[in-house]
């Protein structure tokens, strides 16, 4: 609760003071789950941070620019943006790879397997986890990444991906059957 | 697998991966990065307030779902009806000194029927009293106003007020009268109030009469308060008479000597203006006056302790010489009586006071009434005189026409 009230307090120094203190402290707040959220998606250290820093950037405009948007949440509206900017980068190289389609280069990319020097680093049951969970579609993909893993409640979720919390709820339900499946058939 | 433990293990995940976080020298860099970025986009000029800020204010403490679906809108509906209030209150605000025949004197009444209507709805009668004596206090304000403004309708400005007043009064009588019955313990002050509310009234009045309101007849509206108030008084008494429980002899005592103390007021009063009119009219120089035909001045002056009559009727078609000592010794002697009319009120009031004194209250009413009517016909008398000496005196008599009858004094005292 404190948190939260924190989080707001800070929300409103940006938008109305526009504060860069403490867009500064939410970018602390945020810095990681955001680039865990677009590094997930992608798979390159790289463009996870170059994407990361431009989210942030993109919300401080946006934020001192249409201070009278009403914004309920932060977590929401910051992961709205990540996702927004990973559906773009993924556009974008479409059209440079113009055989094949946005979604198949998603799917390719998201299904992209955890290789090489990152492989090694990852071990045992987490590695399978990470594998299993990247075989799945993205919808489920998104849904475990923020509820389970990043633990954002059923409510923020919904507000991110643009659902009701009750589609979510079902969406969240069949995600973690089918990962379990997939686990165990392995 | 369990669930649980898959869950768990999800949550872990990033704590196990380093994979999954960012390089925290990275993350430094990026920050210090960020902050020059956006220190750049700051400008100097402080955003403006906005309504809606406050609104995010509160949302910082409220939680999210209490705040849209309770506190939003119970904070946008007080919001509208505050507005609408002060807005409402701000045109009423604005409306306080509209005077009769003003397009705003509309409005003025309207909140005042708003107020009347939301008072007889939740208000106790002693409250309703209290409100229609601001009313009718408001009303010899007007009227005052109306006649100090000088306006070419100011006569019947000041009559629309003086009737109104005149309502008021009657109504906060009536209401007075039902308080005696449902709210007993409050009738004294309430009597005391209106008391006081009638002496100001009479004195407002008689200020606007003064500020050259000779069309303007407001011994008639003077007459209206004082007969109120003495009514009143006698209600109270006759209370007490019936059952002292309710209002204790000191109170019904008290009420009654405030009573007789005005009435001694007024009477001295009424004395002095009809010396002063003595000696203006002992003043005034004696000529001749070219009257045109068919003018009459007749004084009738029956009303006072003496039961003669004078009259001076000129009727002639042609016109007539009329010398002004006749019509300045016809006056005078007006005057003289109403002079002696006064003495004689203040006798009768000491009279009152001394039944007072004998717990004799109902008739010591009794004689105030006679001598409040007695000296309100001899301030009238006064006042008609006051004015054909004005009129001698600016030489209106001799430039015709004139009316074709000129009646001082029309009523007559058994």
């Amino acid at each position: 609760m404190k948190d939260v009230m924190n989080e707001k307090l800070l929300l409103y120094k940006v938008r109305i003071k526009r504060d860069p203190e403490a867009y500064g402290l939410l970018y602390d707040l945020y810095v990681k789950k955001i680039y865990r959220f677009i590094f997930f998606k992608i798979s390159s250290r790289e463009e996870a941070e170059d994407l990361t820093s431009e989210v942030f950037l993109k919300a401080w405009n946006y934020l001192v620019e249409n201070s009278e948007q009403e914004i309920r949440s932060f977590a929401s509206f910051i992961y709205r943006i990540a996702r927004n900017l990973v559906v773009d980068f993924y556009r974008e190289r479409a059209k440079r790879l113009p055989e094949s389609s946005l979604d198949a280069v998603v799917e390719t990319l998201v299904v992209e397997d955890v290789s090489g020097e990152h492989q090694s680093m990852i071990s045992g049951e987490v590695e399978e986890i990470m594998k299993t969970l990247k075989k799945m579609k993205l919808e489920y993909q998104e849904a475990v990444l923020l509820h389970y893993i990043e633990e954002l409640s059923a409510g923020e979720v919904a507000r991110i991906l643009g659902k009701s919390q009750i589609n979510v709820r079902v969406t969240l339900h069949r995600a973690l059957k089918k990962l379990k499946e997939l686990l165990e058939n392995k | 697998m369990s669930n649980i433990l898959l869950k768990t293990q999800l949550k872990t995940i990033k704590e196990k991966n380093d994979r999954l976080n960012p390089d925290s020298v990275w993350v430094a860099r990026n920050r210090e990065k960020l902050m020059s970025q956006i220190n750049n986009t700051v400008s100097e000029d402080k955003p403006r307030f906005r309504f809606d800020y406050v609104w995010q204010a509160i949302n910082i403490f409220v939680p999210g779902r209490l705040a849209y679906t309770v506190v939003r809108p119970v904070a946008v509906f007080t919001l509208v009806g505050a507005i609408a209030t002060s807005g409402w209150i701000a045109s009423v605000g604005a409306t306080q000194n509209c005077l009769p025949g003003e397009v705003c004197y509309g409005v003025k009444l309207a909140a005042e029927k708003t107020q009347e209507l939301v008072t007889s709805v939740a208000g106790a009668k002693n409250q309703q009293a209290q409100m229609y004596l601001e009313f009718a206090t408001r009303r010899a304000k007007e009227v005052k106003k109306v006649i100090e403004n000088k306006e070419v309708d100011a006569p019947q400005r000041a009559a629309e007020a003086m009737g109104k007043l005149e309502l008021s009064i009657q109504t906060a009588n009536g209401v007075i009268k039902e308080v005696v019955e449902t709210e007993p313990e409050k009738i004294v002050e309430v009597v005391k109030g209106m008391q006081e509310t009638a002496k100001d009234i009479n004195q407002t009045l008689t200020d606007a009469a003064e500020q050259g309101g000779k069309e303007v007849d407001v011994a008639g509206t003077k007459q209206i308060v004082k007969d109120s108030s003495l009514d009143i008084v006698q209600t109270v008494v006759q209370k007490n008479q019936d059952d002292s429980g309710v209002v204790s002899d000191e109170d019904a005592k008290t009420i009654v000597k405030t009573q007789i103390d005005v009435a001694m007021q007024d009477t001295g009063d009424m004395k002095s203006k009809a010396e002063d009119a003595v000696k203006v009219l002992e003043a005034t120089p004696v000529t001749s006056n070219n009257l045109p035909s068919d003018v009459v001045v007749s004084v009738s002056s029956t009303i006072l302790i003496s039961t003669s009559s004078i009259q001076i009727s000129v009727s002639s078609t042609t016109p007539v010489v009329l010398p002004t000592s006749t019509i300045k010794d016809v006056l005078g002697d007006v005057n003289k009586q109403a002079i002696a009319q006064g003495q004689e009120s203040q006798k009768t009031l000491e009279e009152a006071k001394v039944l007072v004194e004998g717990n004799h209250l109902l008739e010591a009413i009794g004689k105030v009434k006679n001598a409040t009517q007695a000296a309100e016909q001899a301030e009238r008398t006064v006042v008609e005189v006051k004015k054909v000496v004005d009129a001698v005196n600016s030489g209106v008599l001799n430039s015709p026409p004139v009316s074709t009858t000129t009646t001082i004094i029309t009523e007559t005292k058994k």
